[in-house]
């Protein structure tokens, strides 16, 4: 956001942190293919060398040394949404100028929202590839344990959705 | 138009939010769009 000049218009998305997790792991552990293709640094072949779904890693949160740091290892898991939008003040001065936010669960509803906005027609594609999903032979599914371990790692990311729903964006 | 009838509109890329599904829907169509009521087109960055 910092990027972006003051008083110009931006747009961003975002998902349910615990759905952008699994999503974040399993990228990474494909390397981000098909549609990428970015080898693992050092760090994150040896967080996948140890676990290989996001449920075993989550799972061991709080409960195994090194799971931390494995976690806080694969790009996407680790980034957040304040890697983006700063901090809470700093978003706030800025806030006029979000455009839209969308929400990655009901994308293709917010994407023609936004295109009306713009004036434009363009709509997402349907290739899984382009639209960089999750193959179906990853596991997606969390155990009940792994979903209580992730929330405080979370946190920050949930106060910032309930940020968005605050200012009705 | 001239660069000053231009607004731009930036796209923030945040990973594994459906960015780049609507990052590739956009970047090619956004410097045509026009926001109502701003009286001027848009140019389009992502910002990754």
């Amino acid at each position: 956001m910092s990027d972006v000049p003051v008083g110009e218009q931006f747009v961003f998305a975002v998902r349910d942190p615990i759905e952008r997790f699994v999503s974040g792991f399993n990228s990474r552990s494909r390397k981000g293919r098909p549609r990428y293709d970015e080898q693992w640094l050092p760090r994150e072949a040896a967080a996948f060398a140890r676990y290989s779904t996001p449920s075993a890693l989550a799972e061991a949160l709080g409960r195994e040394e090194g799971a931390e740091k494995a976690y806080r290892s694969i790009r996407h898991v680790s980034s957040s949404y304040w890697d983006w939008l700063d901090d809470e003040q700093s978003f706030l001065a800025r806030s006029s100028d979000v455009l839209m936010v969308l929400r990655q669960g009901r994308l293709e509803e917010d994407f023609e929202r936004l295109c009306n906005v713009l004036g434009i027609a363009a709509t997402l594609t349907s290739d899984p590839v382009g639209r960089h999903e999750t193959p179906a032979n990853f596991k997606t599914t969390l155990t009940p344990a792994a979903v209580q371990n992730l929330r405080p790692f979370l946190a920050r990311e949930y106060d910032f959705l309930d940020l968005l729903e605050s200012l009705d964006l | 138009m001239s660069d000053a009838d231009y607004r731009p509109i930036h796209f923030l890329h945040i990973g594994k939010t459906g960015g780049t599904v609507v990052n590739g829907a956009l970047e090619d169509r956004l410097d045509e769009c026009r926001v109502p009521g701003a009286g001027c087109h848009c140019i389009y960055t992502s910002i990754a």
